[in-house]
């Protein structure tokens, strides 16, 4: 968002979005610690930082765990508005939960005015195949209509989880080296984006 | 007990025994983890329930009273339920919610604060001193000090500007109900830190920071209670617009007028506070009206009034805001919101808030700082005014306009150094001043026409102005410095005379007030006379006695001049007369002769060739020359003065008071004289005094004060009786 310290490795922002009790604080946890986390407990608006290696360079990650019940919208907005990618989880067990992602893409896309922001939908829980409620097929068809990737996951066996975030930095970071071709170097990070905003207006 | 019957018969020996044994621990110790492990995540879960109650609990108490105290609370104030009283955060009972009002005194003298100190609405929930870090760095940056109240949060900061001491100033205040407030539990070994719209804030200890979470927590509670008196807007664990919308057509059925209201009067609580989400409320908000307004009965363009106000006081297009108002004025006139009407109550006291709003902005656009430059050019002014003036606010606007004023030329002032040249620098001086006046005399009937009551500020206002230089006189004469003295004032009365002829062609007929204040200060002067006459005339249709007012603050320091003036001149006359030889003035060649010729004749004096004999004498003496020349300078300086009728006394009585003590001298020197000689020509030179020069000085103080000066004729007459001279039967061959 602001100018980079040279210093500093390269920052991207990830946004854990989804309805309550599907598993983001558990996958945030299992990513940022390699522990789960069995008791629920709604989480308000947590930020974790970490450093990892992606692709060979070093960079960090900042997840903003949100909160599945904010009670505002403008609230959630205004987090929304400060993520640069989001992965939009559901429980594969849970109905509800699928169906509220349409509204969070619905959400994100308004405010961050942008069709091709990177943006994962995550079916966690698949641990519980048994109790499973959402197909595959109906996760994938959904994802294929937003152009976004599907990937399940367990926050309990790990499965996935590195995957989820990783391929979402990289997203992220050729979202930025694009934008940085576009504005060939130019200003800052904040006025390419409101530049590429407008070209695909 | 069978069971270690059992074992104890079916073991044989003594190490199965102890096998079993460690068997059994090892069970017994899982057993009570897995039961502690269940306990905990039954109380986490219990206690999370429980607040979720107390939470349904608070919002069933709102909804089943409607504007009514809830029972058990605030039992006094019980009665008191019509109104729809949109208190934001209600403590538990009386006490902390007098802390929390009271606590808002930690706002007083914080710049930019004050909105918020004066807001009855506003409760101080927590407050603590924080350190604000680098976002990129994770450095701190600077200390701020953050103050949470009811509905928005604000950030002070320390901030030093130039040479001054440091003060506190309010560098941003963020609304509750948009604000991204995220605990940050992981930031490569930040601790006790928090962001705040993506800042971060570190505090001084675990303790604090799970304070502010908690009182974060809470204070948004009390919003979430607010928003869920419309059930629709509490959003439930999927949220999303479309739904939200849904929701809200289902609602309006059972809409009541304490929600309705609530809900706006929530949204104007943080109006300033604006950003997109402001924005996106009102969207809501219009979206909930248009399922209502059919029902109400309200024009549209009144239904969406309010928003568009907002817009238009954010745009500063004040005077379309202020014709929207009127109308809306208008409307409300002729069918006052009726109390089962509850959105056109709601509107009417939402347009009430925008009014205030506006009169702020107004009011601001007019307000002068103290220490700050002026902000705004005069057509900002005009607009402010004319603008508080449809408003209801003359007074206001009037004394804000005349405060402005002041301040206009009190910074002026600031650029005028006094300079080596006195007389420069009391012309700039009182350029400056008198500019300021008429300025203000000229634009005032123009921004406030047909506000006669306004003249009454006006005229108060001008009377409190300092008058520069005329203060400083008796200060001057007390150090004795009568040139600079009469430097000041001749400046002085140029500046006057140049901004009156100035301001006399730029008025109008009618402004009289305007000519009143003009010709109350202008009344000490000569150059003034003519118009003085014709307004005081004027003046007293009014009712007005600005003359009065001003002269009296003037004339108690040129009193002073006065006086000092002529005892200086019957100082030297009583020096000169003592040392006078009686001797003939020589003027040795005949250029010095031509000089005091054309010298004398500058001052009057057409024929004292008469009075040369012997090509270089002069049959005068050199006192009496001396004695002439400052006699006719005074008088001149003392006519100007006796323009003004209290004046006037004082002034003809030095003149003749100086007179009479020359001529008291002649006489007594001619008394003691021994010579005949002598004695003649002490009379020639009493003669010339009384037949040459006070015909003159008496014209001349005609001339100016357009009255004749009878002390000045009595003294010529005592001292020509009592020296035993002839007085000169016509005085205009002296002319």
């Amino acid at each position: 968002m602001a100018k980079k310290a040279p210093s500093q490795p390269a920052l991207h922002k990830v946004i854990m979005v989804g309805a309550g009790g599907v598993g983001k604080s558990a996958l945030t946890l299992q990513f940022m610690y390699d522990e789960f986390v069995e008791d629920y407990e709604p989480t308000k608006a947590d930020s974790y930082r970490k450093k990892v290696v992606l692709d060979g360079e070093e960079v960090q990650i900042d997840i903003l765990d949100t909160a599945g019940q904010e009670d505002y919208a403008a609230i959630r907005d205004n987090y929304f508005r400060s993520g640069e990618g989001f992965l939009c989880v559901f429980s594969i067990t849970e109905d509800d939960s699928f169906a509220a992602t349409q509204e969070f893409r619905d959400q994100i896309l308004r405010v961050k005015n942008d069709e091709n922001i990177p943006f994962l939908l995550v079916g966690n829980k698949c641990d519980l195949e048994s109790k499973r409620k959402v197909t595959l097929d109906m996760s994938q068809r959904r994802a294929a209509e937003w152009r976004v990737p599907y990937v399940e996951t367990s926050a309990k066996t790990r499965a996935n989880v590195d995957k989820v975030f990783f391929d979402l930095m990289r997203e992220i970071r050729s979202r930025k080296l694009d934008e940085q071709k576009v504005s060939n170097g130019k200003g800052k990070d904040k006025s390419k984006r409101k530049k590429l905003k407008c070209c695909l207006l | 007990m069978d069971n270690v019957k059992n074992l104890v018969q079916n073991s044989g020996t003594l190490e199965s025994l102890e096998e079993e044994r460690g068997r059994l621990e090892l069970l017994g110790k899982k057993t009570s983890t897995q039961l502690k492990r269940t306990l905990e995540t039954e109380m986490s879960k219990i206690s999370v329930m429980l607040e979720e109650q107390r939470l349904v609990l608070d919002t069933l108490l709102h909804l089943s009273v409607l504007g009514n105290r809830p029972p058990g609370r605030r039992t006094s104030l019980a009665s008191g339920g019509s109104e729809f009283d949109d208190d934001e955060e209600e403590e538990e009972d009386d006490d902390p919610k007098k802390l929390a009002r009271s606590s808002m005194s930690k706002l007083e003298g914080i710049q930019g604060a004050r909105k918020f100190l004066e807001d009855p609405t506003k409760e101080m929930l927590f407050n603590s001193p924080l350190m604000e870090l680098d976002g990129n760095t994770n450095q701190p940056l600077r200390p701020v000090h953050m103050y949470l109240l009811n509905d928005c949060v604000l950030i002070v900061i320390e901030s030093k500007m130039g040479g001054a001491p440091l003060t506190s100033m309010l560098e941003t205040s963020l609304p509750l109900n948009t604000i991204a407030w995220v605990n940050v539990r992981d930031l490569q070994g930040i601790r006790n830190a928090f962001k705040a719209e993506q800042r971060i804030f570190q505090c001084d200890g675990s303790e604090l920071k799970s304070e502010w979470l908690q009182a974060f927590e809470r204070a948004k509670k009390g919003q979430v209670r607010l928003k869920s008196k419309i059930p629709s807007r509490k959003v439930k664990s999927q949220a999303g617009a479309t739904k939200n919308k849904d929701q809200v057509s289902g609602d309006v059925e059972t809409s009541s007028a304490s929600f309705t209201w609530s809900d706006l009067s929530e949204e104007s609580g943080s109006e300033v506070e604006g950003g997109m989400e402001e924005e996106k409320e009102a969207i809501y908000t219009s979206r909930y009206l248009s399922e209502v307004r059919e029902k109400s009965g309200l024009p549209d363009w009144l239904l969406d009034l309010p928003d568009k106000m907002e817009v238009l006081i954010a745009h500063r297009a004040f005077k379309d805001a202020v014709d929207l108002l009127e109308k809306s004025q208008e409307y409300f006139k002729d069918s006052p919101p009726t109390s089962d009407n509850a959105l056109a109550l709601c509107i009417h006291r939402q347009m009430g808030k925008k009014e205030r709003a506006l009169l702020r902005a107004l009011t601001w656009d007019l307000r002068v700082m103290p220490g700050k430059a002026i902000q705004g050019g005069s057509q900002t002014t005009k607009t402010a005014v004319s603008l508080l003036m449809r408003l209801h606010k003359a007074k206001l606007a009037c004394n804000l306009y005349l405060s402005r004023r002041e301040t206009c030329w009190q910074e002026a002032m600031k650029f005028v150094r006094l300079e080596d040249a006195t007389q420069l620098y009391v012309q700039k001086v009182s350029a400056l001043f008198f500019r300021q006046m008429s300025e203000t005399l000229r634009d005032f009937p123009k921004l406030f026409p047909k506000q006669n009551h306004l003249h009454l500020f006006l005229i108060k206002w001008m009377s409190e102005q300092r008058i520069p230089v005329l203060s400083t006189i008796p200060h001057i004469i007390w150090q004795r410095r009568l040139q600079l003295c009469k430097d000041l004032i001749d400046g002085w009365l140029i500046c006057f005379r140049n901004a009156v002829f100035w301001d006399v062609n730029g008025c109008s007929g009618g402004d009289s007030s305007c000519v009143a204040c003009i010709i109350g200060l202008s009344s000490i002067l000569q150059e003034s006379l003519p118009i003085s006459k014709a307004v005081r005339l004027h003046l007293a249709d009014m009712g007005l006695d600005m003359t009065c007012l001003l002269d009296k603050r003037l004339d108690k320091e040129v009193e002073s001049v006065i006086t000092y003036s002529r005892d200086q001149l019957l100082e030297a006359v009583r020096v000169r007369a003592q040392a006078d030889k009686w001797r003939p003035f020589n003027l040795q060649n005949k250029e010095a002769l031509k000089k005091f010729l054309d010298g004398m004749r500058n001052l009057g004096f057409q024929d004292v060739g008469t009075l040369v004999y012997e090509e270089v004498w002069v049959s005068l003496t050199e006192n009496v020359i001396n004695f002439s020349k400052s006699f006719l300078s005074f008088t001149s300086d003392a006519a100007k003065l006796a323009c003004s009728p209290t004046l006037r006394p004082l002034c003809t009585a030095a003149i003749a008071g100086i007179l009479t003590e020359e001529m008291r001298h002649i006489l007594a020197v001619s008394r003691k004289s021994q010579s005949k000689d002598q004695v003649e020509f002490m009379k020639k030179n009493g003669g010339f005094i009384l037949n040459r020069v006070v015909p003159l000085a008496a014209t001349r103080y005609e001339e100016i004060v357009q009255l004749p000066c009878p002390e000045l004729y009595v003294a010529q007459a005592e001292a020509a009786k009592s020296l035993g001279l002839p007085l000169s039967p016509s005085l205009s061959r002296f002319l």
